[in-house]
């Protein structure tokens, strides 16, 4: 539960702020709700990376409705004749995802560590009690 | 633990943000965060609007705009005032090619290191020794004296920034984000830094160290045998009887020989290749179909992504022009209105002389000049380089202009540029922009006539047809004075004999108007015969003009058809020549299977650059074998420090044609001594070898267009935004003079093709260029263009008179309110 939900405002939080201020700002706001999410080590990363790999390769693909740029960038990175075939957009798409989802997990993840080191040992037990 | 966990985490996630959004050095990858990323990234960037959204207000303009853009992505601006036209002209062509006018101008200025880093330093220093930023501020402050024109610039720059100011990050043009940099606000002086880039680019061309070279090293005999100044083939501009009410005031004395001289260092730079030029003529309704001239117009420019060219239509109550301007420049630069019609082609005429300094001083502060000793003047140019800091460059200027390259060596000789669009050189009085502005307002001759007076370089060959029945074409520029090869030559700097003489008058340059024969036409060939009285030189082609000129004379009842199938013309004059020349030498008993083959195709070849022949393969093989071979022991001279000149392809095929026993028809390589018939059979197996083997690379089908190649780059030659074997026919020489990119410096072509045909009723227009309105790799208006211009086609160009008219080919249509 804990997890969907902090999935969901992840995905909210990163896009809103990225809509805003330039695209590493989505980092800060990885720390932060991973801080305030409570979650811990892996699972904050996993939740972190899944996120913005959603947001971002999502909309990557969304916004390659007409592949004629992605194609003709595909091909500059792979080195491939831009006739290659439709595939092609579908690796940079990945490949977006895939460093978002990287940073974000690291973010997130660091977020959480972050704020587990003022809590105490004590109220880590509460916390996995109540959940 | 924990914290130390937490510190590695916070130190990998802040270090892979780093990396992310941080150049890698010496790697081409941009930071990946930063291109990748969705929001900011490429992905906005695809299919970006190509317009203004619906209405917008402006707080740039004082009345209603109206913009339609037609089915090609051409904006047809109808405005109510000329300030507001240009406004609204500079914010859509930032629009569409921002990243173009930013290039080119950091190019010309010496700032791309600024951006691109240190690997661009060098080529930054030597555009600024060559005096480009120079040159242009100086025509900038001239451009501030004109009442008449200034305001109208002030108003475009207003207009270019204001797209700019509003432009985010997100939709900076893709190449912003692949080469990490951002978009800076438009000056006044880069407009100057643009028409100061033609200038470099149309009239930079000499040869002055390879003559310097070939001169001392072959004496003045053979050197005079193997390089005429003149070819008596040639078709000049202005026809041979012509004849000049005037006289040379000066007393054609040779210049004094160079022998004293040293030989000359290479240049420090590549020149503008061979032949870069155009076509143009007009045509008298004596010839024509309708009883009304035809202007055509194709300048021959580097094929880039996106052109250097832009359409646009230009509207406001009192005139209306429609053409193509230039990105960066207001106005239309060629094209036509209701009444006129005019276009360039480049004048070759050498107007670049390097001039040898005799140093007083080993550390060379101070030179002669008529035995008096003057300082240099020494001038810090800076360079803010990316990831470097800032470096400096110390240039040395003359009397003659700046010292382009200094030699580390105290041996080799240092030698300053005069060059006319340097400040010391052109007179304050000349204007361009005046002279665009008013071609694009003139009504007929003596509007044509006046507007010119301002121009100075570089200089054109400027064709003009008018409704009311004139044709006419003027060789346009500032043309200096000199005596016989003088400039031909690096010169002594120590005498201020040496100098140029002044410029020849306005009203003596050359020029004609509706001669007996009832066109006039250009294609770079020599302005006139020797016959004129002023002494030139330069680079002038010796085929297209030719060709131009027989067929023109020839034709009747000409339609705009003919006129566009004429700028496709694939016919080439140096075939013609040379192959019968040559076959007539090959030993038919000495030719197997294959070499049959490749005889007969050429004895019934039609001297024709058709795309997918081999034929036109077969000769260029043959031909240069035949070069090679001939003219080894010349071949020999040039290397990494001797520039040495090439005897030119009419020199070669005239003696051929006159004096086959020549000595020179022998090659100097091989023990025995040959004669024309071994040279030439000799070369003829070459050809047939080499071709052979290139079937084999090329599975047995070996078209022109894919062995010539011709390819439209992108500006920073990405491949991805290039397009590649562009298949339409023609070579150097022929009338669609399409030259591949396989050569140094690039490939070139008709960038911009134009017929216009005046009549009864409304002119009528047609025109084609090889790219896309829009500079967005994205758009479709990208490279929409190429095929149908590799195909020979034209479209309909929609010159309206209200926005209405166009009707079902409006694409869009913004209205622009003022704030």
């Amino acid at each position: 539960m804990r997890f969907i939900l902090t999935l969901i405002i992840l995905i909210i939080a990163v896009a809103g702020i990225q809509l805003y201020f330039p695209w590493w700002s989505m980092v800060i706001a990885c720390y932060v709700i991973g801080g305030l999410s409570g979650m811990r080590g892996w699972a904050s990363f996993v939740t972190g990376f899944l996120a913005v790999f959603l947001l971002w390769a999502g909309y990557a693909f969304y916004l390659s409705q007409d592949a004629t740029l992605p194609m003709k960038m595909a091909a500059l990175f792979n080195n491939l004749d831009t006739t290659f075939g439709e595939s092609s957009p579908y690796i940079l798409i990945l490949a977006t995802g895939l460093i978002g989802a990287l940073l974000g997990g690291m973010a997130t993840m660091t977020g959480s560590f972050g704020r587990n080191m003022f809590r105490s040992k004590k109220s880590d037990v509460a916390i996995v009690e109540s959940a | 633990m924990r914290s130390f966990i937490f510190t590695l985490c916070l130190i990998i996630t802040i270090g892979f943000t780093w990396l992310l959004n941080n150049p890698i050095p010496n790697s081409p990858i941009p930071p990946l965060g930063k291109l990748l990323n969705p929001f900011t990234g490429f992905w906005q960037n695809n299919g970006s609007s190509d317009f203004v959204i619906d209405s917008l207000a402006f707080k740039g303009i004082t009345e209603p705009v109206k913009v339609a853009y037609d089915d090609r992505l051409v904006p047809h601006i109808f405005a109510q005032n000329e300030l507001d036209l240009n406004y609204v002209q500079g914010y859509i062509t930032a629009k569409h090619r921002l990243f173009q006018m930013d290039l080119i101008t950091r190019l010309t200025s010496g700032r791309l290191s600024e951006v691109l880093g240190p690997k661009l330093i060098e080529n930054d220093k030597m555009e600024r020794r060559k005096g480009m930023l120079w040159a242009a501020q100086n025509t900038l402050e001239g451009w501030k004296k004109s009442e008449e024109d200034y305001p109208k610039l002030q108003a475009y720059v207003r207009g270019v920034n204001a797209y700019i100011s509003s432009l985010p990050p997100k939709d900076y043009p893709i190449e912003y984000k692949l080469m990490d940099f951002e978009p800076e606000l438009w000056t006044e002086l880069k407009t100057a830094l643009f028409s100061k880039r033609m200038a470099a680019t149309l009239s930079g061309r000499e040869q002055d160290m390879e003559s310097t070279n070939s001169l001392a090293i072959l004496g003045r005999e053979t050197f005079d045998f193997l390089f005429p100044e003149y070819n008596p083939k040639q078709s000049p501009i202005i026809p041979k009887d012509t004849k000049w009410d005037f006289k040379n005031p000066l007393n054609q004395e040779k210049t004094e020989s160079p022998n004293s001289l040293s030989l000359a260092p290479k240049r420090p730079y590549e020149v503008t290749p061979e032949g870069i030029g155009s076509n143009n003529w007009a045509v008298s309704g004596k010839k024509t179909a309708s009883g009304y001239p035809i202007l055509c117009n194709d300048p021959h420019l580097g094929l880039t992504l996106p052109s250097i060219w832009f359409e646009v239509q230009l509207h406001t109550p009192t005139f209306n022009v429609y053409g193509v301007s230039l990105p960066g420049m207001p106005g239309v630069a060629l094209g036509f209105n209701e009444q006129i019609a005019w276009g360039f082609t480049n004048a070759g005429h050498d107007v670049l002389d390097w001039y040898q300094i005799d140093w007083a001083e080993a550390d060379k502060k101070s030179y002669f000049i008529d035995g008096k000793i003057k300082e240099v003047q020494q001038v810090i140019e800076t360079f803010e380089v990316r990831g470097l800091g800032t470096v400096l460059d110390t240039v040395k200027y003359t009397d003659w202009g700046p010292i382009v390259y200094e030699s580390r060596d105290s041996d080799s000789k240092d030698f300053a540029m005069k060059w006319l669009p340097h400040p010391d050189v052109v007179p304050a009085d000349v204007d361009e922009l005046s002279t665009f502005n008013q071609l694009n307002k003139a009504k007929n001759y003596n509007d044509y006539s006046n507007a010119l007076q301002t121009y100075s370089s570089p200089a054109q060959n400027i064709a003009f047809a008018s409704k009311d029945g004139d044709i006419a074409l003027k060789v346009q520029g500032l043309f200096p004075i000199k005596n016989k090869e003088q400039g031909r030559f690096v010169q002594d700097g120590s005498k201020s004999s040496n100098d140029w003489k002044g410029f020849i008058p306005k009203e003596q340059i050359p020029a004609i108007k509706n001669p007996e024969r009832g066109f006039v036409a250009s294609a770079n060939q020599h302005s006139t015969s020797p016959d004129y009285p002023y002494y030139y030189n330069g680079s002038f082609e010796d085929f297209r003009g030719r060709i131009l000129n027989r067929i023109l004379s020839k034709m009747d009842n000409i339609t705009p058809e003919d006129m566009m199938a004429l700028q496709n013309n694939t016919f080439s004059i140096k075939a013609e020549e040379a192959l019968p020349q040559l076959m007539k030498y090959i030993d038919k008993s000495d030719l197997d299977e294959t070499d049959q083959e490749f005889y007969n195709e050429l004895k019934s070849w039609d001297y024709k650059y058709t795309a997918d022949s081999r034929s036109p393969v077969l000769f260029e093989e043959f031909y240069d074998a035949f070069y090679r071979n001939t003219w080894d022991e010349i071949l020999e001279y040039p290397d990494s420090t001797l520039m040495f000149l090439q005897v030119e392809d009419w020199r070669t095929i005239a003696l051929l044609t006159d004096q086959p026993a020549n000595v020179f028809f022998d090659n100097k390589t091989t023990d025995q001594v040959e004669t024309v018939k071994d040279i030439v059979h000799q070369s003829f197996k070459d050809m047939s070898n080499i071709v052979q083997n290139m079937e084999v690379d090329n599975d047995g089908k070996l078209e022109w267009y894919k062995y010539r190649g011709a390819a439209i780059e992108h500006l920073a030659k990405i491949p991805a935004f290039s397009r590649q074997n562009i298949k339409s026919g023609g070579c150097a020489n022929t009338l669609n003079a399409i030259r591949g990119n396989k050569t140094p410096l690039g490939g070139w072509g008709p960038s911009w093709r134009m017929v216009v045909a005046f009549g009864k009723g409304d002119v009528e227009a047609y025109g084609i260029y090889p790219g896309g309105q829009s500079g967005n790799p994205s758009s479709p208006y990208y490279d929409n263009m190429i095929d149908d211009w590799a195909a020979g086609k034209y479209y309909k160009l929609h010159f309206l008179k209200s926005i209405e008219e166009l009707g079902a080919h409006t694409l869009y249509v913004e209205t622009w309110t003022p704030q």
